[in-house]
């Protein structure tokens, strides 16, 4: 799908077996050999999905749960199986807060920040481990461990201030219980569901 | 027609039309800035609202239709308030740079801000951080000013029907970008600069632009679509560019060639701008006087079959016409090509052979009529973009494509079938077409019967083409062959597309006649939607050949052999002619080096790079005795000549060019020549003159007459009834024919279709154990033939600065070389090294090299063996090695 005056990536075309003389684009036939792990969920969940524009949302939600997030290859091949342009679903996929274009950390650590919590010191809890890990809410660390959110309220508010880590509530926090959880988290490795435990693409 | 009334005045519309189609047609101003004629209504900008009378709110005028009897108001205090708030939300934060915005005096954002009266920005000014993607060349992204309108987004998909920009993110964060956020050079955009040209900020403004005095339409020189581009001007230079919106042929849409790289080497510094005259020590300026002595005294020695001509497919009928009449006439000889022999000559021998005339059957834009298209041998969104845009456009509206080609190109993502052949086996696999449509009993036994001849013999040889045998000669698998027979077949309305993939082969006369049967065969002719369509190379490439620039024909296909025309001519031109055809640039050049041929007189050609087997062209041009190249650069040939005269560019000329499709366009000069420059035809009749045949006309339309005396296919075609916007294809005999945009509708134009049994033959040059891999050659998008114009194009240089070849994946792991490593290709007749480009256009065993380059030039390497019938060179097969380059060579 790229325009000739760029560059394929590495390693493009390495896979490609020789005897494939031609073939026939089917729905789903994708022409570029994409990455080994969308193409696996691509044969084994994508390509049943209705080829129509009704299909955009799930199939992103789908590729986003099996995948742990969208990447690109992802959305090229929807984009393929859909017949649309892969940028159009990423403008459909960037408009709602639900999809992460960028690979998560191996653990997630999420920080209240609705208004119980945030009477009870979230701010402070999410400016010291912003420090700490040296990330901003939102992003991953470069080690690729942690994943930082923030979240508005989770419904816990007695428990306020609420951090929760790899899925697990964690009530009354403080900024020293914080970082001792996510040092904990740190030596337990603990993938999250349907994230794949080595790096691809 | 519907009546409305707009602020009390009547008008009346077309059903279907807007209610903001309505105020304009009553010269009203309504502020706008998401509409474009050319796209669908959106409704975005909310400036546009309207009362009308029974409706409640605030109706977006460009959305709503018109309708009978409405009463609509589009000024009053509630809705300049309305419209001033929209404005404040908008310029918010928008930068308040205008007076050195690119965009500043077209903006229509000041446009709608001076008709609101704003005076002042009354909510807080936010700064949007966002990006300026600065990678491209021909235009420049600052998102600080984008107003999220969506046009550029909507050209993208509607005008260009690609799809490689949208709007993302939501909120402040919005933004238009390709996908994964660019850079945009990276992406699929193809840089046509339709979002560009509808962008109303600064968001979006092109690279190389100056705000007109005044506009004139011409035709692009760059390929045969014939789109026509309207030219801006200060004075003597042209300092703009833009689609003319009133040309049938494009309707305003133009390529990055047209758009971005179309003006910059017409006022270029290195144009010759005098008669250069070769010295001992390099070449001196010199008088035209001199010049044109030295040609005269010099020519006059090597008058007969000693002389060639080499005329252009870059310049117009006129000029061409007058070439042929000084080769024949004043220098006496048939020795007269053009390039048009390493790009389409088997297509004229081919065609004219099957059909009667060599040219494309149908206009392009036919290409909406038709349910299945065959694209074979035609890189069509790159090398004919805009004809490009009409397959796009019809696969959109749902025919199917059906895609040969060895290459992943661009119309490989949008076929329903694409089979990737090995390069020079084309007749296997239509013949392996044929076979399956017999087979299956979809032949059109009644068109069979009725229309064509010679139907038994192809029968019986294509009985043999089994798919599968045609697999193993192919490589294109048996059910491939079977799915496209089919869908050919059974299409109510299939077109055949081809081009250079077709017609570079030492088979390539056997090629287009393949495809000829194949529409025979099946009827695919003479209809709206249908026929074999070879799209041609240059701008005026079917112009040179109609005007008889070939050594065997006079203009209009006329045979030199044919007493008859000899007569008729003789007659007009009052010089006796040979009756022998001449020889033709392939044959020119050995001759040369031989020694049979002298003197060699060209016009606009670069040979050098343009032919196979460059170093021997060198050495050719090298031999000869005098050699006169007429041209606006010094080229590679150029510097080879013993005199250079200094000729006009495209956008200099007035004159005729014949577009692909046969229709002529009539061009007139936009800027005078530079320096002593003069018009092609003017100078070679100076030349004539000199030699003792005297030649002169008062103008270029008088030129044009004389050539229509001679001419039937042109009789009708005159200067003046092409000013009055008249599109005429040829055939036209007569000043009240209509012309013919389809061919062969109730007889084909040699009475019966000709059938042509052809076997599979292949190519001249096998790959062996020393040279294993099959190179092919050819253009892409951002050049033309051989850089002369398009490399000195900042726009076009800038996105492909240099060479490269493309490898596939395997092989390059094969040789360890990465993309952008240097590679060494050699062939039995030369050696380049080049960048490679690493990736999966091309299959492995296959390398893909682009010509326009004199640095690696392709054709080095490339073969001379030509097709017996045509002489074409076999530009698209020859065999090669490829090696990992031993130091770095040059980026
Ligand atoms: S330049 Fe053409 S292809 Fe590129 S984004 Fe704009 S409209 Fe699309
Ligand atoms: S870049 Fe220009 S055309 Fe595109 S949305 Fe922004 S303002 Fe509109
Ligand atoms: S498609 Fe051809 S004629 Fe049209 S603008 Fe591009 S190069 Fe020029
Ligand atoms: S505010 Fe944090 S859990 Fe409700
Ligand atoms: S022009 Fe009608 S909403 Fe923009």
């Amino acid at each position: 799908m790229k325009k000739p005056g760029s560059h394929d990536s590495p390693g493009m075309g390495g896979g490609k077996p020789k005897a494939e003389g031609a073939r026939i684009r089917r729905p789903g036939g994708a022409v570029l050999p994409l990455d080994p792990e969308v193409e696996r969920w691509f044969a084994a969940v994508g390509a049943a999905f209705p080829a129509s524009r009704s299909s955009i949302i799930p199939m992103l939600q789908s590729a986003q749960a099996s995948l742990g997030y969208l990447p690109r290859d992802a959305m090229q091949a929807i984009a393929r199986h859909l017949k649309v342009s892969p940028v159009t679903l990423e403008g459909v996929a960037s408009f709602y807060a639900q999809f992460r274009f960028d690979k998560p950390g191996r653990h997630r650590v999420t920080v209240c920040r609705g208004t119980a919590c945030y009477v009870r010191g979230s701010s402070k809890l999410m400016d010291d481990i912003q420090a700490d890990l040296k990330v901003a809410a939102g992003g991953t660390t470069a080690d690729g461990e942690v994943t930082l959110e923030a979240v508005s309220c989770f419904g816990a508010c007695a428990l306020a201030p609420v951090v929760v880590v790899d899925g697990t509530v964690n009530g009354r926090v403080s900024s020293a219980s914080l970082k001792a959880l996510v040092d904990a988290a740190g030596q337990h490795p603990q993938p999250q569901p349907g994230r794949r435990t080595k790096a691809g693409a | 027609m519907l009546n409305l009334t707009i602020n009390g005045r009547a008008v009346q519309v077309e059903p279907g039309k807007s209610v903001l189609d309505a105020c304009r047609s009553a010269s009203v101003y309504v502020p706008t800035l998401c509409d474009d004629p050319d796209l669908e209504p959106y409704g975005a900008c909310r400036l546009c609202i309207v009362k009308i009378e029974g409706l409640r709110g605030l109706p977006t005028s460009c959305t709503t239709p018109a309708a009978e009897g409405m009463k609509v108001t589009t000024e009053d205090p509630e809705l300049l308030e309305v419209r001033r708030w929209t404005m404040q939300l908008l310029l918010a934060d928008h930068p308040l740079d205008c007076l050195t915005c690119a965009q500043c005096g077209s903006c229509d954002l000041q446009t709608v801000a001076m008709h609101l009266g704003i005076r002042e920005r009354v909510l807080r000014p936010m700064a949007r951080d966002a990006k300026i993607d600065d990678s491209n060349p021909c235009y420049a992204i600052d998102m600080r000013k984008c107003i999220l309108c969506g046009k550029c987004v909507r050209a993208c998909a509607e005008v260009q029907h690609l799809g490689a920009i949208d709007l993302v993110r939501r909120g402040y964060a919005s933004a238009v970008e390709p996908f994964g956020g660019g850079p945009i050079r990276d992406s699929l955009c193809e840089s046509c600069g339709e979002c560009v040209e509808r962008c109303p900020t600064g968001a979006l403004t092109a690279r190389r632009y100056l705000r007109p005095e005044r506009e004139v339409s011409t035709v692009c020189p760059y390929c045969g679509t014939g789109c026509r581009i309207l030219l801006g001007t200060r004075g003597d230079s042209v300092v703009s560019a833009r689609g003319d919106h009133d040309a049938p042929v494009s309707r305003g849409r133009l390529c990055v060639k047209g758009r971005f790289g179309s003006f910059e080497f017409v006022s270029h510094p290195d144009r010759l701008k005098t008669p250069l005259i070769r010295t001992a020590g390099g070449f001196r300026e010199a008088t035209w006087a001199e010049a044109l002595g030295l040609i005269a005294s010099e020519l006059k020695k090597y008058r007969g079959d000693e002389f060639g001509g080499l005329a252009s497919a870059k310049v117009t009928n006129e000029d061409n016409y007058v070439f042929q009449k000084f080769v024949r006439a004043a220098m006496g000889t048939n020795n007269l090509d053009h390039c048009a022999r390493l790009c389409h000559s088997s297509t004229v021998a081919g065609l004219a052979l099957s059909f009667g005339s060599g040219a494309m059957t149908n206009p392009a834009d036919d290409l909406s009529d038709a349910d299945v298209i065959l694209v074979t041998g035609s890189n069509t969104t790159e090398n004919h973009p805009i004809i490009g845009l009409k397959i796009r456009e019809a696969v959109e509206r749902g025919a199917k494509l059906v895609l040969f080609d060895p290459r992943q190109i661009q119309l490989s993502q949008i076929a329903t079938v694409w089979a990737r052949q090995r390069p020079g086996t084309d007749v296997a696999w239509i013949n392996g077409l044929m076979h399956v449509i017999i087979r299956e009993g979809l032949a059109n036994r009644e068109f069979i019967e009725s229309r064509t001849e010679g139907f038994q013999a192809v029968e019986k040889l294509v009985a043999w083409y089994t798919p599968e045998r045609v697999a193993s000669i192919t490589g294109v698998p048996a059910g491939l062959i079977v799915d496209a027979a089919r869908l050919y077949a059974t299409a109510e309305r299939g077109s055949i597309i081809y081009s250079m993939g077709i017609t570079q082969h030492t088979t390539g006369v056997d090629n287009v006649r393949s495809l000829a049967n194949l529409a025979m065969l099946t009827g695919q002719i003479g209809r709206p939607g249908t026929g074999v369509n070879p799209l041609r190379g240059q701008s005026n490439v079917q112009g040179a050949c109609d005007m008889g620039a070939l050594p065997d024909v006079f203009s209009g296909y006329q045979k030199v052999a044919d007493a008859g025309a000899r007569a008729k001519f003789e007659r007009a031109w009052d010089a006796k002619l040979s009756d022998r055809p001449g020889l033709t640039v392939t044959q020119m050049l050995p001759a040369a080096l031989e020694g049979s041929i002298k003197a060699l007189y060209i016009m606009g050609e670069n040979p050098v790079l343009s032919d196979a087997d460059a170093t021997h062209v060198a050495a050719a041009l090298g031999k000869l005795e005098f050699l006169v190249v007429q041209d606006i650069f010094l080229t590679e040939t150029a510097k080879l000549a013993h005199v250079v005269l200094p000729a006009s560019s495209f956008a200099e000329r007035d004159g005729t060019y014949t577009n692909t499709e046969r229709r002529v366009q009539l061009t007139q000069p936009v800027v005078p020549p530079p320096g002593q420059a003069r018009r092609d035809w003017e100078i070679i009749c100076d030349v004539a003159t000199a030699v003792g045949y005297p030649m002169a006309y008062a103008s270029t339309s008088a030129v044009d007459d004389e050539m229509r005396g001679l001419t039937p296919s042109y009789a009708g075609i005159s200067h003046a009834r092409l000013g009055t916007g008249a599109q005429l294809h040829w055939p036209c005999p007569s000043p009240d024919h209509p012309g013919t945009p389809i061919l062969h509708r109730e007889t084909f134009v040699r009475g019966l279709g000709q059938f042509h049994p052809a076997e599979y033959r292949p190519a001249a040059e096998e790959t062996d154990a020393s040279f294993p891999v099959v190179l092919t050659t050819g253009r892409m998008l951002e050049h033309y033939h051989t850089g002369t114009m398009s490399r000195k194009s900042k726009a076009l240089h800038g996105l492909v600065p240099g060479p490269f070849v493309e490898v596939n994946g395997d092989d390059a792991k094969r040789i360890r070389v990465k993309n952008g490593d240097p590679v060494r290709v050699t062939s039995r007749r030369g050696s380049i090294v080049l960048p490679a480009k690493v990736g999966s256009r091309v299959e492995a065993g296959v390398l893909f090299i682009p010509f326009h380059f004199w640095e690696a030039a392709a054709n080095v390497l490339t073969n001379p063996a030509s097709d017996p019938t045509a002489g074409i060179p076999e530009f698209k097969v020859c065999a090669v090695r490829l090696e990992r380059a031993p130091d770095p060579g040059p980026s």
